[in-house]
């Protein structure tokens, strides 16, 4: 359910961005009415690529299924928590898509009875993921913004109450012999996942909470005049939203890890390095939230450190992966569409990082501060770091969950369509950033027109692959080509691949007892 | 299964003086131990209040209400599960009454009786349905062993297949 449910988030959000970047393609408003419908849409993709589309997929779909059947457990331990968990987020997401058809910044009228007062000029919520005060207060004074924050409310509790489900499943539920030093990285990557969410969502919740009295009840938390500050919303807002970074992309270190060590043959390489450097991105994560704001008024000596802190987090994500690298060295490398897309992700997740670690230079991020290059650069980390993760272990796990294989060679054309159509769509950005197109604009300068033509097209690129990606299930369903229980040979090791495929709801043929030396 | 109901406490039949020829006691497994419940615990708000100290003043107190749910919740949760542990059932087979006693986490507890000579141990384990172990006889029946996974109910059905058949032999019908 959570998997058909991030399908749903996907194709609306991908929507919303091939709608971006079809009004981006020329210079001049092409399709919306004003820049502000355009701001809606921004904020629509944003929210629900990361609450709705990634989250529900790594976190919620492939945790629910494998973390359980990987530490060798029955279920989750609350399996009706985990019922409430999911039956939030639908209500989340109608709830921001109903923002999008309410006032926001100003009049809003969708035309239902009287189709020529039709104005559609204030519709939605036009401030960002990150919401910022005061345009999501003062900015915004419809009820969009009350919508889009009751959403987050509801999405923030859903993900609460699936980090307490895992986090007593796994420490608890774990079948006899399996140490946590003998858990799958999947496991870990997913307990580590779970905590960063149980200390950083409470942060985001407080903040929009006061968003919300501030915009209704009076109070002045963000506001100048009243005594409050905006720049503490920023401060808060980070302070969730660096840690939710590593919260969208550590499931995707733990599948890549599997998918990597499958297809090479061989065990991962430094398994507890590999661990232990997940938890060190998670702990050095809620320390370097600042660097998203060096233009905002820090101290000399403040931006010091954060520069300092963040380049630190280069250090265990190097760790990561070098550690892929050495597994596949000498390993007898198969590449089949997992493997292809898990490669995909080092790729392009180091090349987010390697532009990561020049933006955390506060001098160098004045310049690039809000322009392309940042645009570049979160995408190819965590939107299509995560991406590729997840169609890594979509395909990777698609026999185990469905008990049919896939269709190799359309695995692999939606694979290369991604894979060039994501470079092209955000590969450019970096150009356009380096050459000062700021981010958040309808509108640009002709200078600016021809990396941003290319870039469109890279999106409808990528809008092919995904259609691929659905004829590839539709076929996958139709052949019924049995996968057996184990479709990957001698490589896949977890425990998952003991049992039939799909498993039955409650797992083990064979109670598992984790007696061997080797880790997973 | 229809028509046919699980048998309630009070249907409880005489009770047999023979030594039981086998005696099955079943928990669900936990795999941490209060300690490490605790020492979690008091990680996470060590590491939430060191959060908390970084916030400005303003904010302290929402936070602080957010992060006291959620450490709250987990402890709960710890709590709740740690307490579901404790559940146990005592299948005890004698040559005439195969006995099922039930002990609920809060303490109280159930007894069921069947007749040894007639008591069947059904695993129904249809695939894509969660398997259950019954005992069934005349009518009635009782699900046991839910807390187990369907592997550990397989072996204990076998285990009470063999010890009822050996029962049986005891009691010499």
């Amino acid at each position: 359910m959570y998997l058909i449910f991030a399908m749903i988030g996907g194709i609306v959000g991908g929507l919303l961005s091939v709608g971006i970047r079809l009004e981006l393609k020329e210079p001049g408003l092409q399709y919306f009415a004003n820049p502000h419908m355009f701001n809606v849409f921004t904020t629509g993709h944003g929210l629900i690529m990361v609450f709705f589309m990634i989250m529900p997929s790594l976190f919620g779909g492939f945790g629910n299924w494998f973390a359980p059947l990987m530490i060798g457990a029955p279920d989750m331990a609350f399996p009706r928590m985990n019922n409430i968990s999911f039956w939030l987020l639908p209500s989340a997401l109608l709830l921001l898509l109903i923002s999008l058809f309410v006032p926001g910044a100003g009049a809003c009228d969708l035309g239902l009875l009287d189709p020529a007062s039709r104005d559609l000029s204030g519709c939605g919520a036009g401030i960002g993921w990150t919401a910022y005060a005061p345009l999501s207060t003062t900015g915004h004074p419809g009820p969009a913004v009350d919508f889009a924050i009751l959403s987050l409310h509801l999405a923030g509790a859903s993900s609460i109450l699936s980090s307490i489900n895992f986090i007593t499943t796994i420490f608890n539920m774990r079948a006899p012999g399996m140490t946590l030093h003998k858990m799958p990285l999947f496991c870990w990557s997913i307990l580590i996942t779970a905590f960063l969410l149980l200390l950083s969502l409470p942060v985001l919740a407080g903040a929009i909470t006061m968003l919300l009295t501030d915009r209704n009840f009076g109070t002045t938390f963000f506001t100048a005049s009243g005594g409050g500050d905006p720049l503490l919303f920023q401060h808060l807002f980070w302070f969730f939203g660096h840690p939710e970074v590593y919260i969208i992309i550590l499931p995707g270190f733990g599948l890549v890890s599997h998918v990597i060590a499958t297809f090479s043959r061989k065990p991962i390489f430094g398994y507890l390095g590999m661990a232990y450097a997940m938890v060190a991105i998670g702990v050095v994560g809620f320390v370097v939230w600042a660097h998203h704001m060096y233009t905002a008024g820090l101290s000399v000596n403040v931006q010091a450190y954060f520069v300092f802190a963040t380049m630190v987090i280069a250090v265990p994500t190097g760790v990561k992966i070098f550690s892929w690298i050495a597994t596949m060295w000498g390993g007898s490398l198969r590449f089949p569409t997992p493997m292809l897309f898990a490669l995909g992700f080092v790729f392009l997740f180091t090349v987010g990082g390697v532009t990561g670690v020049m933006l955390a230079n506060a001098g160098v991020d004045r310049v690039l501060h809000d322009t392309y290059y940042v645009v570049a650069h979160f995408h190819y980390t965590m939107s299509l770091g995560a991406l590729f993760t997840l169609f890594a272990g979509w395909y990777y796990w698609f026999p185990k969950m469905s008990g049919y294989m896939y269709n190799e060679a359309l695995g692999k054309l939606h694979f290369w369509l991604t894979f060039l159509g994501v470079n092209l769509t955000f590969f450019p950005q970096h150009f356009l950033g380096l050459a000062g197109m700021p981010r958040r604009y309808a509108d640009y300068p002709d200078a600016f027109a021809g990396w941003n033509l290319v870039s469109s097209y890279g999106s409808l690129l990528s809008s092919v692959g995904t259609l691929v990606f659905f004829l590839g299930i539709a076929a996958a369903f139709a052949r019924k080509q049995p996968a057996g229980d184990n479709p990957w040979g001698a490589g896949a090791t977890t425990l998952e691949w003991t049992l039939s495929s799909p498993p039955p709801f409650h797992c083990f043929e064979t109670l598992p007892k984790i007696s061997d030396d080797r880790h997973h | 299964m229809t028509g046919i109901t699980d048998v309630r406490a009070g249907d409880l039949g005489p009770v047999e003086a023979d030594p039981p020829v086998e005696r099955f006691v079943l928990w669900p497994h936990r795999s941490l131990t209060t300690c490490g419940m605790i020492a979690i615990l008091a990680l996470l708000s060590t590491a939430a209040a060191a959060l908390l100290l970084q916030a400005p003043a303003l904010a302290r107190l929402p936070v602080a209400a957010g992060a006291a749910v959620a450490i709250g919740g987990l402890a709960a949760a710890f709590w709740c599960n740690k307490r579901a542990g404790r559940r146990t059932e005592t299948v005890e087979v004698r040559p005439d009454v195969v006995r099922i006693l039930r002990v609920w986490p809060g303490g109280t507890s159930d007894s069921y009786d069947f007749a040894t000579a007639w008591v069947r141990v059904e695993l129904v384990d249809t695939y894509h349905t969660a398997s259950t172990l019954r005992l069934r006889e005349r009518g009635r029946s009782l699900r046991i062993g839910e807390f187990l996974s369907p592997a550990e109910r397989t072996e204990l059905a076998t285990a009470m297949r063999r010890a009822i058949a050996s029962a049986r032999g005891t009691r010499g019908v």
